[in-house]
């Protein structure tokens, strides 16, 4: 292979640098407002830094409220969700039963309906229901986009689980139950976690449900961001996004270990 | 001790296991011996209770366990790929069955303890099982079930996923531990050789079926059935006619009392010897094994056969030879009819 | 015991067995499937049905004047047009995009591959309403990228903010992701013997592509396509804070009539319009779907 002798790879170098451009570049100019006091074109960067906004953004409860309505109905949403949507996920793994093949194809066809769409209907039928701007109902639709993450992620996870190891303990003595709490789930509580944190920070900045079934009661951390994101002081939005998101990014950093790309793909049927 | 009667297994209609009965004595190491696929590791895990049979009935010191699911039954298993919880410690691991059974927390810490001392694993105790390798894993698999004092251990090919040195350590260790603690076992493996050297008896199994049971030794010399003698050690085969009492082995007259009809006779490599009244043969190939020369010889009409001799008078590819064989099995319909035995050949007497 | 007396027959122990494990995984997948079902399946046919109820003096009648009405009126049409144009072009874009960053990173290795293929997938982490109001702040007027560009002399600049290339850009950006992760996943299985055997045999490298690579993440890149289209097709979000007020993208015109002009039939009439044009890749989705799982046994 002589065409392959060291060379340097200006192609590389050149995607490597557009794509930085187009990766990090939107995300940067963001947390460099948030820091930011004085920044007036043309200069390149802030004339004057300091963590003014953030003073001002955390004062306010018209901020802090949207954030904790945001926190408890995605808590809510997600732990519901979780405790529905695992053993259901234990059953596609393990358990042979009518229409299994059949019920879990339909979690991923369930991605082919356009979710917009589907949230008007759903609010629709919440305004009769009076269900429309109450925690409740935010919180049903939300676990509908989090029944979509949690089944095909878990079921993978116990899947690969040898099914020996559950034998082991069961043929030492052990009841069923004692074998899922003491072996299964410890073996699958990784990846459990994982779908738990990424259903969490995907509703937590879903905008769609809050929009169409939550307000103008109920508002939450990404209504706000969207109300914020029109004002002429660029720094509050900006301050919120780095306040929420940088957090939630470390914490999908620390998860993705847990979760394959091709866990991630095949979640969507790719 | 444990008692097996007519046990039944089907998998989608074909039978995978088919009226397997054999009884266990106290004590006792039982080898189920056969191809993969053959049914061995499904009649262990009925026996284990993680499998429910279709049919028949199993018996644990004289009480009806057929239908008990495996956390109720006296046996522990130890499985091919150690199935060790890794996110235990190794002596959380052996201490498992003992918590189950809801034992004071000293107790358990002794009896997990003597358990790895057992095994030869003293000090590893606060391991995780990632940080052992393949043979220390298949001990502390071990020591698990022991730890437990279950009636029957039953063992799924333990040792096969582990390079041959170690393989044949761990199971001289195994054979001592189980003399030494009166462990009835149950084995299973597809390598004859481990279940040679284990085994106080043997259940061959194929297809599903048992096809004897039977010591060690008493299956290499008198196989009952076509597919055992085929399946433990080398043989010699042919199939030829029985006329009158009469046959011919690949020019070798032999006389055999059955009924007339065709019949399959075999013979072992190391009961060919060399004799001047003989079959007439060319040598086709010389291996040399070490302890012992295996030739590979083509008689006249091209009939191919295995002959082991020793080291001195080692023949040379090319060479002539004439083979007599002193021991033929005869089958028919899969059968043990008999066993043949080489006649005088009455040409080459007028000859000599 | 029944098992001497029909060994060919179940025991009576196993069929009780198979009845437990039966119900048991019946009874664990009962909620999320109940919770698919009463929202998806429930609202989606309530509300097809109350389009075709049009109202009458003292009652309604079944028909499809609501209809009519939605393609009789030129912004509405305007803006359904707008919606599929834009949304092909995000979607082959976007995977125009990816499968020259998956080729790339098949054919390359080391630090620079590495650094490609995480920043590749970092969109993944950033959720839609964060990427779209940083892309109004680096893109819009006066933002970073102006600012760069006037760095190394090049003036001039013309912001797409607030024009449909806005919100294209948004588009493409959210959705690299997903088919670089499965084309490098296809691509990978494409031995690099295959490759050089073909290249021995005189193949260029358009037949390459074409014959040995892409028929290996032909449904991979199906699949990602249904998926951004439904992603897109719907979407609030990006084209809301970047795209022009005129036309609209469907979501933002569904949300307008819904919450700000209180017109609830309206609304289900266009979301009902969606959701049939969204059906045909939806179905193509689910069919591609099905081969691919009757294929895997």
């Amino acid at each position: 292979m002589k065409a392959r002798r060291k060379k340097l790879p200006v192609g590389g170098i050149a995607i490597l640098l557009a794509m930085s451009l187009a990766m990090v570049g939107p995300i940067l100019s963001v947390i460099i407002w948030a820091f930011a006091v004085k920044w007036r074109y043309p200069n390149l960067l802030p004339t004057e830094w300091g963590l003014k906004y953030w003073r001002i953004m955390l004062g306010r409860d018209t901020v802090i409220e949207p954030i904790l309505t945001s926190l408890a109905l995605t808590s809510v949403a997600t732990t519901m969700a979780a405790l529905i949507c695992w053993p259901a996920a234990y059953a596609f793994a393990r358990l042979q039963f009518p229409g299994r093949q059949l019920f879990l194809f339909s979690f991923i066809a369930a991605n082919a309906v356009p979710k917009f769409a589907l949230f008007v209907s759903i609010a629709v039928v919440f305004l009769n229901l009076n269900l429309v701007g109450t925690f409740w109902g935010v919180v049903v639709v939300q676990m509908l986009s989090a029944v979509l993450f949690m089944i095909w992620i878990p079921t993978a996870a116990f899947r690969s689980i040898p099914p020996a190891l559950e034998e082991a303990g069961f043929d030492l003595g052990a009841s069923h139950l004692r074998v899922f709490v003491m072996i299964t789930l410890p073996q699958a509580l990784p990846a459990l976690a994982a779908s738990y944190v990424l259903a969490f920070v995907s509703i937590l900045f879903e905008v769609d449900s809050a929009l169409l079934i939550g307000a103008p009661q109920i508002t939450t951390m990404p209504l706000l961001l969207l109300s914020l994101s029109a004002q002429v002081i660029v720094q509050e939005a900006a301050v919120l996004c780095v306040m929420i998101w940088v957090p939630c990014f470390a914490l999908l950093l620390l998860t993705r270990r847990f979760m394959s790309s091709k866990g991630i793909a095949q979640g969507f049927g790719a | 001790m444990l008692k097996v009667q007519n046990l039944t297994k089907l998998f989608e209609k074909n039978r995978a296991v088919s009226g397997a009965t054999f009884d266990v004595a106290r004590g006792e190491l039982i080898c189920l011996l056969g191809p993969s696929g053959c049914g061995k590791s499904t009649l262990l895990r009925m026996i284990a209770g993680l499998a429910l049979p279709d049919a028949g009935r199993i018996d644990i010191d004289g009480k009806d366990v057929t239908e008990a699911q495996a956390n109720r039954r006296p046996t522990a298993m130890v499985f091919q790929s150690h199935a060790l919880w890794n996110h235990m410690t190794v002596a959380q691991n052996v201490a498992f069955g003992l918590r189950v059974q809801g034992l004071p927390k000293p107790e358990i810490a002794e009896k997990v303890a003597a358990a790895l001392t057992l095994v030869g694993l003293d000090g590893f105790a606060r391991r995780r099982p990632a940080e052992l390798s393949g043979g220390q894993a298949q001990r502390v698999a071990l020591a698990r079930c022991l730890v437990v004092e279950p009636k029957v251990l039953l063992m799924d090919e333990p040792f096969s996923a582990l390079d041959a040195h170690l393989r044949a350590n761990l199971r001289e260790e195994l054979k001592a531990l189980q003399r030494r603690l009166r462990l009835t076992t149950i084995f299973v493996t597809h390598d004859q050789e481990e279940a040679m050297e284990l085994a106080d008896r043997i259940v061959v199994m194929h297809a599903g079926r048992i096809e004897q049971i039977g010591r060690p030794g008493d299956l290499y010399l008198e196989p009952q059935t076509l597919t055992v003698a085929r399946f433990i050690g080398q043989m010699n085969e042919a199939t030829v006619t029985l006329k009158a009492g009469r046959a011919d082995w690949l020019g070798q007259p032999v006389a055999l009392p059955a009924p007339d009809g065709p019949v399959t006779l075999l013979c072992r490599p190391e009961d060919l010897q060399r004799d001047r009244a003989g079959i007439d043969v060319r040598v086709t190939r010389v291996i040399d094994l070490g302890p012992m020369i295996r030739v590979t010889v083509a008689t006249d009409e091209g009939a191919a056969l295995t002959w082991v001799c020793g080291r001195e008078g080692q023949p040379q590819t090319g060479a002539p030879l004439t083979l007599r064989p002193s021991r033929l099995l005869a089958y028919r319909d899969g059968q043990r009819l008999g066993t043949a035995a080489p006649v005088a050949n009455r040409i080459m007497a007028e000859r000599v | 015991m029944t098992s001497d007396a029909n060994p060919a027959g179940r025991s009576g122990a196993v069929r009780t067995m198979h009845l437990k494990e039966n119900l048991a995984g019946l009874a664990l997948v009962a909620a999320p499937l109940g919770l698919l079902l009463v929202l998806i399946l429930l609202p989606t046919v309530s509300m097809v049905w109350n389009t075709f109820q049009v109202p009458v003096e003292g009652g309604t009648v079944t028909g499809i004047a609501r209809y009519q009405a939605f393609f009789a009126d030129s912004y509405s049409v305007a803006n359904l047009r707008y919606t599929l144009i834009w949304t092909l072009i995000s979607c082959v874009t976007a995977l125009a995009i990816s499968l020259g960053i998956s080729l790339y990173l098949r054919f390359s290795e080391g630090r620079i591959a590495t650094m490609i293929h995480a920043l590749s997938l970092f969109p993944l982490f950033v959720p839609a309403i964060i990427i779209s109001y940083a892309l109004v702040r680096f893109l819009g007027p006066n933002g970073l990228l102006q600012l760069l560009l006037e760095q190394v002399g090049i003036t001039g600049y013309r912001t797409p903010y607030l024009t449909p290339i806005g919100p294209f850009i948004g588009f493409v950006w959210e959705n690299i992701p997903l088919p670089v992760l499965v084309i490098t996943a296809g691509l990978s299985q494409v031995s690099d013997h295959a490759i050089e055997a073909a290249r021995d045999l005189g193949a260029g490298a358009w037949r390459i592509l074409f014959e040995i690579l892409l028929p290996q993440v032909h449904r991979s890149l199906l699949i990602a396509f249904a998926l951004i289209f439904l992603g897109v097709i719907g979407a609030y979000t990006v084209p809301y804070l970047l795209g022009p007020p005129a036309p609209e993208m469907m979501g933002v015109f569904m949300q307008r009539t819904l919450g700000n002009l209180q017109r609830p039939d309206e609304a289900q009439v266009q979301a009902v319009i969606l959701m049939v044009l969204s059906s045909i890749v939806g179905g193509f989705y689910i069919a591609t779907m099905l081969r691919g799982e009757v294929g895997r046994k």
